[in-house]
């Protein structure tokens, strides 16, 4: 498959409200027990009196181009799927955590038996033609998981809806409030 | 169990750590004999720490001749160094580049955590580590750490760059080795250690 072919999380920090939706769905599909988070919705206040906000960041894994983990893994443990996603073969990690440094995101994550394990992007589902569980179940559709064409077009679409509906004007003046 | 996590954007490389090391296990300043390395890219940017990791399936351990390094229940990588012939098996194994030569002991050895695992009290190279770049945490608070630390950089300003030590935070990095270790620390010792940190990272070493 082509690489631009790839598939990405896209997170809509404008629409997500810290439901935490996909926290939870996401253990669910995996069946994860306490500790492993495959995404965590992270919390920033930003601002002070009037403009005083908080902001909310799921972050779950990246799948990025060129992955720091994959390189940092010293057994091949880590690897990208030709269609992009970032996978781990267990049998081969010695849970050394060298992916977890090498992470800008934080991603991996280590359950009880020590070994890593990560986002899949829900890889069972992609396979099946479905979307993965946090993107399918976000409420605010904050969560897209497309290539980054058609992820590029909805983007387009949602601004021209604004646009649209409140005038560019109105959009100004809602960016220069935030 | 808790492990050494290193934050490479917080890492000034003033070299407290590796003072720290060598300090309590040798009993003098001496960064080459120190049980945890930051290794730089090219000049000043540290890249990541070496240090053992204490992996779940270790390599060290399935490599040493003598097997007389040994994988606990509690998660700990121990070794039994007196017995240690220096056939430098695990050196070369160990994929994080841990291990090291006691020139004292005549074996190789890797960090034990000063024996902290278990309490999870901060071993001295983490409370000498005034900006925080070296930690002490179970994996899940690491991890939330990382994620939050990067939407932090999303939605606020840039993090400030690391910051030396001020003089009084070298005397009270001095204060603590010292209080750890039982023999008195200079600053100055800190200081010179901390050139020539900066100097062989300067020099790829």
């Amino acid at each position: 498959m082509e690489a631009r072919q790839q598939r990405i999380l896209y997170i809509d920090t404008q629409r997500c409200m810290g439901c935490r939706a996909c926290e939870t769905v996401c253990k669910l599909e995996n069946d994860l027990p306490v500790g492993p988070r495959y995404t965590m919705v992270a919390e920033v206040e930003t601002g002070c009196g009037l403009t005083e906000k908080l902001n909310f960041l799921p972050v779950p894994c990246q799948h990025c181009g060129d992955a720091p983990c994959v390189r940092a893994c010293p057994t091949g443990a880590l690897y990208k799927r030709a269609d992009g996603i970032v996978l781990v073969e267990q049998s081969k990690c010695i849970g050394c955590h060298e992916c977890l440094m090498a992470c800008p995101f934080g991603v991996p994550q280590f359950g009880a038996n020590g070994r890593m394990q990560k986002c899949t992007m829900c890889v069972h589902r992609i396979d099946e033609g479905t979307l993965p569980a946090c993107a399918a179940n976000c409420p605010a559709e904050a969560i897209l998981c497309d290539t980054p064409e058609n992820i590029s077009k909805i983007l387009r679409q949602r601004y021209s809806d604004k646009t649209v509906a409140y005038g560019p004007f109105a959009i100004l003046l809602q960016e220069a409030a935030e | 169990m808790k492990r050494l996590v290193f934050d490479p954007a917080r890492c000034s490389l003033c070299g407290a750590c590796l003072a720290a090391c060598s300090a309590v296990k040798k009993g003098r300043i001496d960064l080459v004999q120190s049980r945890i390395r930051i290794e730089t890219a090219g000049s000043r940017k540290p890249l990541r720490a070496a240090v053992c990791a204490h992996c779940e399936e270790p390599a060290c351990v399935t490599a040493c001749m003598r097997g007389i390094i040994d994988k606990g229940a509690d998660g700990l990588v121990t070794r039994r160094w007196e017995e240690c012939f220096r056939c430098a098996a695990c050196l070369v194994s160990c994929p994080v580049g841990a291990v090291l030569e006691d020139t004292d002991r005549k074996a190789f050895i890797a960090c034990d955590l000063c024996g902290k695992a278990e309490s999870g009290e901060d071993p001295l190279c983490v409370r000498v580590c005034l900006s925080g770049a070296l930690r002490f945490e179970e994996e899940t608070a690491a991890s939330a750490d990382l994620r939050s630390s990067y939407a932090l950089q999303m939605f606020a300003e840039q993090p400030a760059a690391p910051t030396d030590p001020t003089d009084g935070q070298w005397e009270e990095i001095a204060r603590m080795i010292a209080e750890e270790c039982g023999s008195p620390v200079t600053v100055k010792e800190l200081k010179s250690a901390q050139e020539q940190l900066r100097r062989d990272a300067e020099e790829g070493m």
